[in-house]
């Protein structure tokens, strides 16, 4: 297994950045005078742009530099965050994102354009009104006349091996005024215990200064989370101490403002504590974190995968022993495998937050596109999912968000006219309901208008004019391809093409899509998610001499098919299931088995949602846990299948791809229809 | 067993290439009851180079072992002993070591 790329380590490290900003900026934009918010975008910006430079994307560091600028202004307190700020650095974050994306791209243009949006947001912030000192740590970060600190620091002992080099800390301080640097040598191990890597020095630094203690801080932003620091201002300083009170940063927390200690005693945070100190249950949580590339927690799945197939092997063989020893260690190897299976899932688990917080942001834009003013809430955040499922519902996702923002909630004159709140409402909800995730979009807005959805679907044939429809099938109408109520194509949606196209999505996750609406008061959409895609429950069955596995939660019921109604059915396609016609595919003749009929057929009838069809096998063989493998790029176009499993025996068993086989039958349905 | 040896400090003296130094660091303090460090003006010195010449300092002087420059320290190594302030509350001992300055009596 190779290193991983620094590059693509900062590509990563970047994203979180990134993402921190945008959620901290979207806070912002409700608390414009949290001054918490406007470190930690600053913190990002300011991280982000060192981080930039050293592994060589300059532009990037260029470009951050001016935003950062810009949130220095307002943590200093000479400038205020306005919504015009956070949204040209909302914009401007877009821009970070594309320059570690692709740094060597033509982005000159959206660069000025975006430098000139900022420039006219922070000439249009009003510079705070000097503070009193009774206003705290605003007050504190004004530059006050020369004041003496004593800085006291010591940094984790990977320090050295991250490439930061401490230094260079010292160089920061001594430029800032007169400046005693005394290194502490007494972490320092014995020789033969000593890691040559490791940083094992402290420093105590005293520095007269009249910049603030917030500069002083700066100089660690990089390292200020592992790190122990405490700044204190000299009570003997010859010149006015510096408003405010002493500050301790360490590994346990953010600023912790502490009282100031009296001239003659220090206080009791000012003792320096080893950065490798695990006490608090924060920090040792972080220390035993690790990051994993997403990659290699996909070949430790497939490994997994191969060994519940070897295991199975092992299953059958010791069947068919005799010796009680090997019977004793594949049952061993059985419970195993089964809870290595269940912690391997469990690792892949993320919470739903992950998938939620991005549309945060979306929702923003909508509010600047459409004009509409939206509130998005969400519920059940922590309930988690496979990390490749959660990937895989971001696009379906954006559509229905956008689909609820654009035709779902009204403008706010016809919200007032219905009685409504001027803010329309979306609420992202999730919550696991056995092995599935329902996760559901509801807006409070006009509803889906029935009567506009038949005239649609008449006019693009999808429904016979005047035809009796359940109200259910009506709104299940608005997934069929090219099918739109919107009367103007507009850049968010309305181009027919999303909601055939989230139906896919959910579909090809092996899921199923609800859809509720009431005129006048809202649609919800429900999305019926199973919880993982690498190993799922599956029907085994036999057909001609092939094994295939069809996705359990698809399966409605099994039925055997006796040899008159097998007769019966030839030349058909429909069979009578408790008075309800059931289309049917001969899974033999549709795969060219070339092999002759059992004398008891089965059929398996599978569902999405209301539409059923029956899939007609020679034996069901019974319940199987399927590692799903995909299909090789020679087989993508293949699309009766969705992927393919290796039997105990090491046989390939296909896996069906039932929304697929489901829409075949539809098709048979409706050609045979024609014909009569 | 011979009474002295000469480690001489090869590349840059930095966190990438540490552990060769200190490697021949303790062979040598093992190996030797004096031992003579050859330090490069122009290599490339940091912290932990400091540190590892610190900690064979004390575990010389516990074994009663002799551990000197052959050179005062000057280029790079002066320049990140007075960088990293280990110089700033300097004994006489010190001093001597890695100065070698005289104590005046």
């Amino acid at each position: 297994m190779s290193n991983p790329d620094p590059v693509d380590i900062f590509r990563i490290e970047a994203a979180e950045l990134l993402e921190q900003m945008e959620q901290g900026l979207l806070d912002l934009e409700h608390r414009l005078d949290d001054r918490t918010l406007v470190d930690a975008v600053f913190r990002a910006l300011h991280t982000l742009k060192g981080s930039g430079a050293m592994f060589g994307f300059d532009r990037l560091a260029a470009f951050t530099h001016h935003c950062e600028t810009a949130f220095d202004r307002v943590r200093k307190g000479l400038a205020e965050a306005t919504p015009e700020l956070v949204s040209a650095v909302l914009d401007a974050r877009d821009h970070m994102r594309a320059l570690v994306e692709d740094p060597s791209g033509d982005h000159a243009d959206e660069e000025r354009y975006l430098l000139e949006r900022l420039q006219a947001a922070v000439s249009g912030a009003a510079p705070l009104p000097v503070a009193s000192p009774a206003d705290g740590p605003v007050a504190a970060a004004v530059p006050a006349s020369p004041t003496t600190w004593c800085i006291r620091f010591s940094l984790p002992e990977n320090t050295l091996v991250n490439g930061t080099n401490p230094l260079s800390f010292l160089d920061e301080l001594r430029a800032m005024g007169e400046c005693r640097v005394v290194a502490d040598r007494s972490a320092l191990p014995p020789l033969e215990k000593l890691d040559p890597t490791a940083l094992y020095l402290a420093w105590e630094v005293t520095l007269t200064t009249d910049r603030s203690r917030a500069d002083i801080e700066d100089v660690f932003l990089f390292v200020m989370d592992d790190m122990t620091l405490t700044i204190e201002a000299q009570a003997d300083s010859a010149s006015t101490p510096e408003p405010g009170p002493s500050a301790t940063i360490s590994a346990d927390g953010p600023l912790a403002i502490a009282t100031e200690p009296s001239p003659d005693r220090p206080a009791p945070e000012a003792t320096a504590r080893p950065a490798n100190d695990t006490a608090d249950p924060r920090l040792r949580r972080k220390v035993e974190s690790v990051r994993v590339p997403a990659e290699r927690l996909d070949e430790l799945m497939d490994r997994v995968g191969e060994l519940v197939i070897v295991q199975s092997r092992l299953q059958q063989i010791a069947a068919t022993s005799s010796d009680m020893g090997l019977r004793t260690v594949s049952e061993e190897m059985e419970r195993l495998c089964s809870e290595l299976r269940v912690t391997m899932m469990v690792l892949r688990m993320v919470p739903v937050a992950t998938l939620f917080d991005r549309y945060r942001r979306l929702v923003h834009d909508l509010q600047r596109d459409t004009g509409k003013k939206i509130e998005l809430s969400t519920d059940g955040e922590s309930t988690e999912m496979d990390k490749t499922v959660i990937e895989r519902l971001a696009d379906p996702l954006v559509h229905l968000v956008r689909n609820a923002a654009d035709h779902g909630l009204e403008p706010a004159e016809a919200r007032a006219a219905a009685g409504k709140p001027e803010a329309g409402s979306i609420r992202l909800s999730a919550r696991q309901t056995g092995g599935e995730v329902i996760i559901s979009v509801t807006d409070d807005g006009r509803g889906i208008d029935r009567a506009r959805v038949r005239t649609k679907a008449e006019a693009a044939g999808l429904i016979q004019p005047g035809t009796t429809i359940a109200d259910q099938d009506l709104l299940q109408l608005i997934f069929q391809p090219g099918f739109s109520t919107a009367s103007s194509v507009t850049n968010l949606s309305g181009r027919g093409v999303g909601m055939d196209v989230v139906k896919k999505a959910i579909e090809s996750l092996h899921g199923s899509i609800d859809l509720t609406s009431r005129p006048g008061e809202g649609s919800t959409v429900s999305l019926r998610i199973p919880l993982t895609l690498a190993i799922i429950d599956g029907l085994l069955v036999r057909v001609g001499e092939g094994h295939y596995v069809i996705p359990l939660p698809a399966v409605e019921e099994c039925i055997e098919i006796s040899q008159e109604e097998d007769l019966r059915s030839r030349g058909r396609a429909f069979l009578s299931l408790r008075d309800t016609l059931v289309p049917f595919i001969r899974l033999r003749e549709l795969f060219a088995t070339s092999t002759k009929p059992d004398p008891y057929q089965k059929m398996v009838v599978v569902s999405t949602g209301d539409e059923h069809v029956g899939l007609i096998v020679d034996q069901i063989i019974g319940h199987h846990q399927t590692v799903i493998k995909s299909m090789s790029k020679l087989h993508e176009d293949v699309t009766a299948f969705s992927g393919a499993t290796i039997l105990g025996d090491g046989s390939v068993a296909l896996i069906l791809d039932v929304a697929n086989l489901i829409s075949l039958g539809q098709e048979q349905e409706a050609q045979l229809r024609a014909i009569a | 067993m011979e009474n002295s040896t000469i480690v001489r400090m090869q590349g840059n003296l930095c966190v990438s290439d540490i552990r060769s130094s200190y490697s021949s660091l303790v062979d040598a303090i093992e190996g030797f009851p004096s031992t003579l460090l050859a330090i490069p003006t122009d290599a490339e010195v940091d912290v932990s180079f400091l540190q590892i010449i610190e900690a064979a300092r004390l575990r010389a002087a516990e074994q009663g072992k002799s551990l000197s420059l052959l050179e005062p320290a000057s280029g790079e190594l002066r320049r990140a002993l007075d960088r990293s302030g280990l110089m700033t509350a300097a004994t006489a001992v010190d001093r001597s070591f890695w100065l070698h300055e005289e104590t005046v009596q």
